[in-house]
């Protein structure tokens, strides 16, 4: 008799373990715990390189990297979880208010060097990752530094009527019709890994312009040119093979032996290294997709 | 008077080996940047081909020793390449090169540093230790392209 409830203990048993095992897959294959995928949304959308100042031995994410654009010198905030120099005291929704519309709580609109127009996009599930993740990392009572700019660009009221002409809060959503290694890429392009932030230019009101996207920009960041990414054979990378791409992106090794430099090392130092293989397939597939643009002479 | 008559030559003369030293100086900026560059693209000649094999599986297998040698010997040679300031000419080489002599000479020698370890990694055999060691020399060369280059627009 006893056999009977021994063998339902071990079917029991069995069955727990099975469950774990698929519970453990179904974890592994969402990308892990909150945490470590909030980590890896960090690592794609690049946070480290603009909140981390270039100073030696500077506190990770607590702000002050100097980024130079043609309107002034702005100065990244304090991002660590600090309560009165960081973002402790934010919630889940005001870190969606800020990427999506870019306001940051007490309504302060915030300037779009802060890439907000790309990261609008971003789904809910990476929104609370990511917050999830900067939670955790360690605090800094760096104060955020006040940016350099004109008189006129100080008031921030402007920038509401900026959002108003440039800036349309839309989550990402897939096309149909496009295969799901296209749409990932084009969440990674558009918006997690913003591309066109750097790689588009831009208007006289600084917002991209979209019909010349990934074209290249004369007059990008820290006042360097960017490339054009768009596959034109001879302006843009339509020379380069899918596997060239992808080795720049996971390397920063060019097709002609040379090496990544500039902020784009940066990039992949901070963000595209840590990408898996088949987000980096996603991105190849989706820029190699994109119209070829010449780029702009100027 | 006579000072005049006896000066005129002498400025003249002074004046055409000015013009002379300018010449020079003009022709060694332009064989300084050709021989820094000649030296860069080798690097990247052989970089391109070690990547070949140790990435994607390129089956001359047989030639990493070779290439990570010359690799190495070039790489000895670019502080040396880049001593010499020049200002203008067809070059992406940043004026930090040298009023940060010191940050760019450690940012060389971290490149010079891993291609010594790159080549004993080759020596090794240990295709994982290759592959890593690949992976760190490629990093510091973005050490001195970060901060040292301009983009190529």
């Amino acid at each position: 008799m006893p056999a009977i409830p021994a063998l339902w203990q071990f079917g029991a048993d069995v069955l727990l373990l099975f469950l774990l095992v698929l519970s453990g897959i179904a974890l592994a294959e969402s990308g892990g715990t909150p945490g470590q995928r909030g980590e890896y949304v960090f690592r794609v959308a690049g946070c480290a390189g603009c909140h981390t100042s270039k100073e030696k031995g500077a506190p990770a994410l607590a702000g002050g990297r100097e980024l130079k654009t043609q309107f002034g010198a702005f100065y990244s905030p304090n991002i660590t979880p600090h309560r009165e120099y960081g973002i402790g005291r934010w919630s889940t929704e005001d870190l969606a208010r800020a990427l999506r519309r870019g306001e940051s709580p007490g309504n302060i609109h915030l300037y779009p060097v802060f890439p907000y127009p790309s990261y609008a996009g971003m789904s809910n599930e990476d929104i609370r990752a990511l917050m999830a993740y900067l939670r955790r990392v360690p605090e800094s009572n760096r104060p955020n530094q006040p940016h350099d700019l004109p008189w006129y660009l100080r008031f921030r009221a402007l920038l509401y009527l900026w959002k108003l002409l440039f800036h349309s809060p839309e989550t990402f959503a897939p096309q149909a019709g496009k295969s799901a290694q296209w749409n990932r890429g084009a969440y990674l392009v558009n918006v997690l890994g913003h591309c066109g932030e750097c790689h588009t230019p831009r208007n006289r009101f600084g917002a991209l312009d979209s019909t010349r996207y990934l074209s290249g920009n004369p007059d990008g960041p820290e006042g360097e040119a960017v490339p054009n990414i768009t596959p034109h054979p001879g302006d843009g990378i339509g020379d380069w093979s899918s596997r060239e791409i992808r080795e720049y992106l996971k390397s920063g090794l060019m097709p002609d032996g040379d090496v990544a430099g500039g902020v784009m090392a940066d990039v992949i130092d901070n963000s595209l290294r840590y990408l898996s293989d088949d987000d980096l397939d996603a991105m190849v597939t989706y820029l190699e997709s994109v119209p070829a643009l010449t780029k702009l002479r100027r | 008077m006579h000072r005049w008559i006896f000066s005129a030559p002498l400025t003249a003369a002074l004046l055409m080996v000015l013009a002379g030293a300018r010449i020079v100086a003009a022709e060694d900026d332009e064989s300084t940047i050709k021989y820094r560059q000649s030296i860069m693209k080798s690097v990247g000649g052989h970089t391109g081909a070690i990547y070949e094999i140790v990435k994607n599986n390129n089956p001359n297998k047989d030639h990493l020793k070779r290439h990570a040698s010359a690799l190495d010997d070039l790489m000895g040679m670019v502080q040396a390449a880049f001593k010499r300031q020049t200002s203008g000419g067809k070059t992406r080489a940043k004026a930090e090169i040298w009023s940060d002599a010191a940050g760019f000479s450690n940012a060389a020698s971290d490149a010079e540093a891993a291609s010594g370890a790159f080549v004993a990694a080759t020596e090794s055999g240990n295709d994982g230790e290759i592959a890593k060691k690949l992976d760190e020399l490629l990093d510091t060369c973005k050490g001195c392209h970060k901060n040292y280059r301009e983009k190529k627009d």
